[in-house]
Order: structure tokens, then C-alpha cells, then sequence
């Protein structure tokens, strides 16, 4: 089996990343693959470095990732535009097609949809109390997963208008589409505004790739107090059973434990890809 | 009329004593606070039925009440001594009465056992701080208790007991993954009960004050490494607590609007005067 992960940074961001020994958003999904299909080829791609020249079919399915771009106001930005137009084109080919945050946005908006800046903000960190829609619950897409559940996200876009194949599958108080069904063209695509594929230590990576930001919105009162809250997620990945942290923190096994914060991923697989192998 | 609410603070005088020592409000004050916040013209008789003696004020029958609401406490329900039983009976009594219960943790488990169901240590430990993604069931939705409260919400939260098995009569209205019972309706003789695991009446003040009281037994239970963290940690919540506009400590500790917003929080307080308190009131001709 052949899989395609799409990473959605340009090659500058990837740098940036690279260059302080973290990786990116497509190497976490790289790993989470493999770890679930052993024999599976992982291929990833880059199409905000330019337009992809690939061959769909010789792929089981397409993963849409994270990306620090933004829809609102650059659809006509050639990074933007590349991504819309490949999301269209898997869409056409009806491959099985999962994405993240990023991910969800751009198969939002390749199908018609909108994508706009949330008006509350940021939502940083950890999606709190996601809760399924009767729809949600009857998708195989969260099979496995406890009651409500927080989840890693770091976004500030979100989809605001789902286009007519769409459905509500997850929402929270911060945004209304946690989680989201589309059906266009030949395909059908799976996608959350979390980061399933994010553990602890990459997500106190990014707050310290990031970290002028998050200060100037007020997440921290100080950069002192960053580094300190970096600390106690790299000191939590590394020792999960640390409970006195996870319960400063507010952090369950929801998100601590990989192979429920990753189910999703694990649902896609059981149940869009290798169905479809047949 | 307004109405009269007979409080009732099941705490033993040592342990109140121990609390307010550690700069925590009475349990008995915090809910007449929190009754009068919602109904301004409630009458509250506040009753320690632990202390010898501590039974209703005299020439008072349960009768002459519109409501009974129970606080937490730290005895244990399913032992059997004279301040449990004693508190079992007064509940009982207010069933055959059929004067509308309301109460926090300790008071949704005697409900519970006195109409005849049974609580047990809850096998996932103590749940302490904050209860998390508390669900509500389809009978919650649907409850007017939480008429106006969010299908998930968080709670402040101390226990180590639970209610495991509900009487005939009674329904879950929320729960989460650590209990599974969170809230509960007890229809029971000719009263009914409106009962919380958790504690609307706590502000984050009360919540650092009952956590610095308990940091030695805390940390022996692993919530903190050490003593340092354990006051550390109180810090954060009397610093969110006098400086509300501190949003990195809210969203740092994962405390959300419905744990800071009081409206929110205890909203399941206001419906219980205004949806089963006042109609009983009118129904039992106690309205002028």
C-alpha cells in the first residue's frame, strides 16, 4: 500500500523547524503511518514549494496536514492556490482523503466551502471539551473514542461555511467545526481542526517556534512562564505517567496517550482505505 | 412569602474548625451566599446535624421550609455512625416531606442511599480540583436543572466516594470518565432531589483554600511532587481568583468560562428556586 502525505508548509517554515531539531507536521504523520501499516510506503509531498506533477492512482489515500499559511484573503497566493487545486483533483480521483486543521480547511474550500478567521481568536494548545454531533457519533471515524474529548490544536482559521456534501461531525465552544464529513466530486473526505498527529513535545515545539506570538496574544504573561509551561509538556512526554502534571495542566489521556489521541487516523485507515483496497 | 431554605452543613465541628483555621468559608455560609445570589428574598436557617443538638431551630418542623440544601462534607455515607444515620434520617424526613432537595457531592450520596440506593469509594480514586467534560445524558438535556448550561462543562470538584447504584425513581443526569454519576433527579416518598457530585457553590478562592488544607494528603496521592507545588499551584488559583482579567492563567490551568463565569457555574442553582422551589411554594399554598 502507498500512502500520501501532503505537508502544507513551504520549504522556508520546514527549514525553520528542521533547524532547531524539530520536525514537521508530515514527519509526525510519517511516523503514526508506518507504526499502523508497517509495509505501507509513506510519499510526501510539498505543493506550497509549486505545483505537484502526481500520479493519484498509485496512491491508497491522501493525508492533508498542518500549515502556518492561511486561506482568508490569499486564495490567489500560488502557495494557497496549489494546495486548493491538488485537494480538487484527489476529490476527482475519489482516493480516500483524511486532513488535519490545515488539511480540513483546504478540502473545505476546494469543495466550495469558506474559510474564515475565528472571531474568538487563537484556539491554542489543546481544543477543550470537543463533543461529537448525533452525526459524529454515528461515524466510524471516532469509533473508540471516550465521551467528549480534548484534542492538540493550534489554529486561528476555521471553517465558517461547509459546502453542500458537508456535515458537522465535532464541535467545541471555540469553533463550531472541530470535525467535518465532505463529499464532492468522486470522493469523500475525513477531516478534524485538531492535530491528532501532534504528541506533547511537538506541541511545545511549536509554542517555542512561535513563541513572539503566543506572547503577544496573551497567551503567557511572560516568557518565563513559556518556557516553563514548555517545559512541563517535554517533561510530560517524556514521563506520561507524571499524573501531578497532567492534572496541573488540565491534560487527560485524551490527548496523552497516542493511540487514543490518534484514533481518527487509525479509523481512516480501518475504514476508508482499506475497505477500498477491494 | 419568601421563601425558607433550611441549610445544612453535615460537617463535625473539628473538620470545620480545621477548614476555616486554613482560611476556607463555612460550608453552611458559602451555600446561603449562593441561595440568596439566587433567590435575594430566601430566608436561610443554616443547621450543623453533626453537633449534639444540631437538628432543626427550635419550634421549626421541616414542614415550614421550601427547600433543603445540603452542602458537602466529609463524612462518609456508607458508614454507619450517628452523624451519618442521623443526616440519612433528615433526608428521609425531607422526602416524606416533600420539601425540594438540593445539594453538592456529599449531599447527592445521602439523597441517593436515604431513598435507597448505595455509594462506594470510587475505584479511579480521588477526583480532585476540576471534573472534566462532564456530560450531560439525554435525561440532562432534557432536566430543568440545566435549562441554560452547555451539554459539556466543567466543575470544581473534591471527592473519593460515589454513587454506584441509583433507587427506583431516580435518573443520571451527567457523568464523566472518572464517575459516572455527576448529577441525579431522586423522585423519592413525595419529594424530589436535584443532586451534584460537584460544587457550584465553591469560587476559585475556596477552591485554593480546601486544596491548601489537604496539600499533605494531596501530594501523598501523587497531585503534587511536592509541598512547593502544592502551594504553588494554590498561587495560581487565588491569583486567577483576585485578577479574573489573567486569561494565560485560565488557559494555562484549563479553567473555562464555566468554572470563572458564576453565572454559568451555578446556573443549576438558579433553576432549582426558580423551576422546583417557587412552584412548590405555589402548590403547597405557601405563596402569597
Amino acid at each position: 500500500m502507498r500512502l500520501l502525505v501532503i505537508e502544507g508548509n513551504a520549504k522556508q517554515r520546514r527549514d525553520a523547524d528542521y533547524a532547531l531539531g524539530y520536525c514537521c507536521g508530515s514527519d509526525r504523520y510519517q511516523k503514526i503511518l508506518k507504526s499502523i501499516l508497517p509495509n505501507a510506503i509513506v510519499d510526501v509531498a510539498f505543493p506550497a514549494d509549486g505545483h505537484l506533477d502526481i500520479q493519484l492512482s498509485d496512491y491508497s489515500g491522501v493525508i492533508i496536514g498542518g500549515s502556518g499559511l492561511n486561506i482568508p484573503g490569499n486564495n490567489e497566493c500560488p502557495q494557497v492556490r496549489h494546495q486548493i487545486e491538488f485537494a480538487s483533483a484527489v476529490f476527482a480521483n475519489g482516493l480516500p482523503f483524511f486532513g488535519s486543521c490545515w488539511g480540513l480547511q483546504v478540502a473545505a474550500a476546494a469543495a466550495g466551502g469558506q474559510v474564515g478567521v475565528n472571531p474568538k481568536g487563537r484556539e491554542m494548545g489543546f481544543a477543550r471539551k470537543i463533543s461529537l454531533t448525533a452525526a459524529g457519533q454515528e461515524s466510524p471515524l471516532f469509533l473508540g473514542k471516550p465521551g467528549p474529548f480534548d484534542a492538540p490544536a493550534i489554529h486561528v482559521d476555521e471553517v465558517t461555511h461547509l459546502p453542500s456534501g458537508g456535515v458537522v461531525l465535532a464541535s467545541n465552544s471555540h469553533s463550531s467545526v472541530q470535525a467535518a464529513s465532505i463529499r464532492y466530486l468522486n470522493g469523500e473526505f475525513w477531516g478534524v481542526q485538531y492535530h491528532p498527529e501532534f504528541n506533547l513535545e511537538h506541541m511545545a515545539n511549536l509554542t517555542e517556534l512561535f513563541d513572539q506570538m503566543v506572547l503577544n496574544e496573551g497567551f503567557y504573561e511572560n516568557d518565563a512562564s513559556l518556557k516553563h509551561h514548555v517545559q512541563q509538556l517535554k517533561t510530560l512526554h517524556k514521563h506520561p505517567t507524571r499524573f501531578d502534571l497532567a492534572w496541573v495542566l488540565g491534560l487527560d489521556q485524551d490527548v496523552i496517550d497516542d493511540g487514543l489521541r490518534e484514533r481518527e487516523v487509525q479509523n481512516w485507515i480501518d475504514h476508508q482505505v482499506v475497505p477500498s483496497l477491494a | 412569602m419568601s421563601p425558607r431554605i433550611l441549610v445544612i452543613d453535615g460537617y463535625l465541628k473539628k473538620s470545620r474548625d480545621e477548614l476555616a483555621a486554613g482560611g476556607a468559608t463555612m460550608a453552611g455560609d458559602q451555600y446561603s451566599a449562593m441561595i440568596k445570589q439566587a433567590c435575594p428574598d430566601a430566608c436561610c436557617d443554616i443547621i450543623f446535624p453533626s453537633d449534639p443538638g444540631g437538628g432543626l431551630p427550635s419550634g421549626t418542623a421541616l414542614a415550614d421550609y421550601d427547600g433543603m440544601a445540603w452542602t458537602g462534607c466529609s463524612l462518609t455515607v456508607f458508614e454507619d455512625n450517628n452523624e451519618v444515620n442521623s443526616q440519612i434520617e433528615l433526608a428521609r424526613a425531607g422526602f416524606d416531606a416533600g420539601v425540594p432537595g438540593f445539594g453538592s457531592c456529599w449531599a447527592a450520596q445521602i439523597a441517593v442511599v436515604a431513598a435507597g440506593g448505595i455509594c462506594r469509594a470510587n475505584p479511579n480514586g480521588r477526583e480532585m480540583g476540576i471534573a472534566r467534560k462532564i456530560a450531560l445524558t439525554p435525561e440532562g438535556r432534557g432536566h430543568p436543572m440545566y435549562t441554560g448550561k452547555a451539554s459539556v462543562f466543567d466543575a470544581f470538584i473534591s471527592h473519593v466516594d460515589e454513587i454506584t447504584h441509583l433507587p427506583s425513581g431516580s435518573t443520571v443526569l451527567s457523568g464523566n470518565a472518572f464517575t459516572r454519576v455527576q448529577s441525579v433527579s431522586v423522585v423519592h416518598s413525595k419529594g424530589t432531589f436535584w443532586g451534584l457530585q460537584y460544587h457550584p457553590e465553591y469560587t476559585l478562592k475556596e477552591m485554593a483554600r480546601l486544596t491548601w488544607c489537604r496539600i499533605d494528603v494531596l501530594q501523598k496521592l501523587g497531585f503534587f511532587k511536592d509541598r512547593s507545588a502544592g502551594e504553588a499551584y494554590v498561587d495560581l488559583l487565588e491569583t486567577l481568583h483576585n485578577d479574573p482579567s489573567r486569561t494565560d492563567l485560565a488557559w494555562l490551568l484549563a479553567i473555562d468560562d464555566d468554572i470563572t463565569n458564576e453565572r454559568v457555574r451555578r446556573i443549576e442553582v438558579q433553576n432549582w428556586v426558580d423551576k422546583l422551589v417557587l412552584p412548590t411554594m405555589f402548590a403547597r399554598g405557601r405563596m402569597e
